[in-house]
């Protein structure tokens, strides 16, 4: 959104991150903002307490929701194809960036960018099938992946698969010696150099440095010549085509962008958890990573952000409300609930009806809603929403 | 037997796991046929198809469970479903006719019908009495039906038939008329997220009103037996110990024996088909054929040709796309409910957490068949079904559920994506 008065008269002024002095103050704002909030808590040295532990760590797991997200809305926002893969894709990430912390040693440094290339290059084997045809069908190539790859996880046996490469040493050794814990694997701590993050703190510096990291990549790829190859393909791939826009490929390389940013947020979720859980990288998940997207505006850089936060809160203090109300009022009028059912089916009955809402009144999502509004600001007193 | 071993199995091993293939790939073909027929005429990946065919499964099991506790409710409600769907059949036997109006004649129409057109209300027009009488006699015959059968022990399957059928059109047109139509016109990724959503709404609801307990329709089970509890409570004129009746003791009900045809001869083993799975396949082939038959030789399945192959043609020769779409979707409710039904009589019961993933499995019969074609979806079906039961021989039953039928799915997908059946896509500028 630009300020009236103030034009583009370049192409680099056009594509510019930051273009106004008043958005580089709100930029600066905010990342100071998110800096010191955790210095102000009882962990921050500085001798305060004004905010809650519980508040960091809830900001911690939306940061690492907003990495799968962004990645997410670099496919689905940006490039119009939709991945119900995703929490697959984190699950890869976690247990490569797991394995190689916990058996080889490896620093978090080293193992994050591996597990991200690892779930990118498995997510392209994945969408490689499902991309060369129109239409889509990479919803179920990736349907398939998000079953696939968790039972893989689950049901690997080291002895079976280690016996056929008998004759090659290595290759038998590193299948044999390969461990995925069960059904709940114990992840180590992340170090740098030999410094462990323990603490709540710690772990919310790492997660939003690589937030900031991610997000800064995301916009760099949007607003170069690859960003702009993905939007002229979401909006019209044939008219893409004809301007010699290699579809095929920048759809590849959408998809693999996407699972690269899951493996991430996998990774990050496995050692800032400290274990990983099969159960939770399921289908829901992934749906639910999609519903993010979808209610906070896919195609909007601020997309991901809303999506998130309004999850947050939901997760944190609607569902709460509402279980309130169920159990207190509305089963004393609907007398075929059953009180001990509630706390189980409200979180999907509120998911879904939320999303198809959304999807009838808002498609566009909430950041559509916020850019309308900021327009109303400009225009005032003209306005007229 | 050992001189015939194929990979570690016996022959007859395999030759049984093929049969049971089979067999539970009828199921799979009748699902598969739902979501054809979804993403023919509306062009929608319907991925709420297992939530379907859970809530179906669930009315069913709730008048087959227990319809004699509550007679009056249940007998009041289905005659108010059956009201509805009189109404809604009514305006769809309207549906197929070409719009009666040229605005310069008015022959042929009553006076309502033309004040009724004045104010806009067009479509209730074709509401007219014999078209209504004729769509309700059948609804006033099955609630009368209904209304017989609630207090009857020994018809639990057809009253609970009746409800399930009736309540899937009703949650179909539901589905279709709140979530579906709304977004006509809007791009194909917002209608796959909402079939997602549905389920959420449908998983939420069945669990608040049904809670997560699976739920067995004991069809092909023994009749549990009553064991009478007795305790002695005192001594009659003539001496002998009087017994006073406290309770029942309600016997586990066992499964009844698998039919077993003799291949002893030539296999040394017999075969065995389980009750469930061949009842289940032929009720669910019963069905398929069935609605074939509708789709192919019936004015309202031309209609539904006719909407599947071009909504805007369709309309513009008169037909009325929107009934006919919620019609589409009430009769393919009314397939998943069957389905649902079927796999619930099996060992796992109508699970929430069985069923769904069960019609994500069929989402590789569809794609394998191709995703616009009926004989598509009896064939992919079937090859799903016979995929699955030799990976659970050969691997494991895990294996069989969550991998096998997806390593297929991407399997088609390189080598050709339009399915075996299904039409090449042509795009034009």
């Amino acid at each position: 959104m630009r300020p009236s008065g103030i034009y583009d008269v370049n192409y680099i002024q056009d594509q510019s991150l930051v273009r106004t002095r008043i958005d580089l103050f709100w930029v600066g704002f905010f990342l100071l903002l998110l800096i010191a909030i955790p210095l102000l808590s009882s962990q921050g040295g500085l001798g305060f307490s004004f905010v809650p532990l519980r508040l960091l760590s809830i900001l911690t797991t939306g940061g690492i929701y907003l990495i799968s997200v962004t990645g997410l809305n670099i496919l689905l926002g940006y490039n119009g194809q939709i991945s119900l893969g995703q929490a697959a894709f984190m699950m890869v990430g976690a247990y490569t960036s797991a394995l190689l912390v916990r058996d080889s040693g490896l620093s978090i440094v080293f193992a994050l960018p591996i597990a991200a290339v690892v779930s990118g290059i498995l997510g392209v084997i994945f969408g490689l099938s499902a991309l060369r045809v129109k239409g889509f069908y990479l919803a179920m190539a990736t349907l398939g992946a998000q079953f696939m790859i968790p039972w893989a996880f689950t049901s690997y046996d080291a002895e079976k698969i280690s016996r056929p490469f008998k004759s090659i040493g290595f290759i038998h050794d590193f299948f044999r010696d390969l461990d995925f814990g069960g059904s709940e694997m114990i992840v180590p701590n992340a170090s740098i150099l030999g410094e462990e993050f323990t603490t709540t703190l710690d772990k919310y510096y790492v997660v939003l440095l690589l937030v900031i990291i991610s997000w800064i990549t995301a916009r760099n790829l949007l607003r170069s010549r690859v960003g702009r190859a993905w939007i002229s393909i979401r909006d019209n791939d044939l008219a893409a085509e004809q301007l010699g826009i290699n579809v095929f490929r920048y759809k590849v390389m959408a998809f693999f962008v996407c699972a690269m940013y899951a493996g991430i947020a996998g990774s990050l979720k496995a050692h800032i958890d400290g274990n990983i859980t099969k159960d939770a990288y399921n289908i829901e998940f992934s749906i639910r990573l999609l519903a993010m997207l979808v209610i906070g505006g896919a195609g909007f850089a601020l997309g991901p952000i809303f999506g998130v936060g309004f999850f947050l809160f939901m997760d944190r203090y609607i569902v709460h409300w509402l279980r309130d109300l169920f159990e207190k009022r509305i089963v004393e009028v609907l007398t075929f609930i059953n009180p001990a059912n509630v706390p189980g089916a409200l979180p999907p009955l509120l998911l879904g009806l939320l999303l198809a809402l959304f999807l009838i009144y808002q498609p566009r999502g909430i950041a559509y809603r916020w850019a309308i509004l900021q327009a109303a600001w400009r225009l005032r007193p003209f306005t007229k929403v | 037997m050992s001189d015939a071993d194929i990979l570690g199995q016996s022959l007859f091993n395999i030759i049984q796991f093929t049969i049971w293939g089979i067999l539970s790939g009828g199921i799979y073909a009748l699902v598969a046929l739902g979501i054809v027929i979804i993403n023919k005429s509306s062009g929608v990946f319907n991925f709420a198809h297992g939530w379907l065919m859970f809530i179906g499964g669930l009315f069913f099991w709730q008048v087959f469970q227990n319809g004699a506790s509550d007679q009056v409710t249940a007998g009041l409600s289905l005659a108010t479903a059956f009201l509805v769907i009189g109404a809604v059949m009514s305006m769809g036997i309207g549906a197929t006719a070409v719009r009666p109006e040229s605005s310069s004649t008015k022959q042929g129409r009553s006076e309502w019908q033309i004040r009724l057109e004045k104010i806009g209300r067009k479509w209730i027009s074709t509401l007219t009495s014999r078209r209504f009488l004729i769509a309700l006699a059948p609804a006033i015959i099955a609630a009368i039906v209904m209304a017989v059968l609630v207090n009857q022990e020994d018809s639990k399957i057809l009253r609970g038939a009746l409800a399930g059928i009736v309540g899937s059109i009703l949650i179909g047109m539901f589905v279709e008329r709140f979530t579906i139509r709304p977004l006509l016109g809007q791009p194909l990724l917002t209608a796959i997220l909402m079939t997602l959503a549905v389920g959420f709404i449908i998983q939420g609801s069945t669990q608040l009103i049904w809670g997560a307990d699976e739920r067995p329709i004991p069809v092909f089970v023994e009749a549990s037996e009553k064991k009478p509890i007795s305790v002695p409570t005192g001594i009659d004129a003539n001496g002998n110990t009087i017994y006073t009746v406290i309770g029942y003791d309600i016997l586990p009900s066992r499964a009844l024996p698998d039919y077993e045809v003799d291949t002893t001869s030539a296999l040394g083993e017999p075969l065995r088909f389980p009750r469930n799975l061949t009842w289940g396949f032929g009720i669910a082939i019963a069905t398929f054929v069935a609605f074939v038959w509708l789709f192919q030789y019936t004015s309202i399945g031309l209609a539904m040709r006719a909407t599947a192959e071009n909504q805007v043609l369709a309309e513009s020769v008169g037909l009325r796309v929107r009934l006919i779409l919620a019609i589409v979707w009430g009769t393919v409710a009314v397939m998943a409910g069957i389905a649902g039904v079927i796999q619930g009589t099996g060992g796992s019961g109508l699970s929430a957490l069985v069923i769904p993933a069960l019609a994500l499995r069929v989402f590789p019969a569809v794609l394998l068949g191709g995703m616009d074609s009926v004989t598509g979806a009896l064939v992919g079906g079937l090859i799903v079904g016979v995929v699955e039961q030799l990976s659970i021989l050969f691997i494991s039953t895990t294996a069989a559920q969550e991998f096998a039928p997806f390593i297929l799915l991407i399997t088609v997908l390189y080598f050709k994506p339009t399915g075996l059946f299904g039409q090449k896509r042509i795009d034009r500028v």
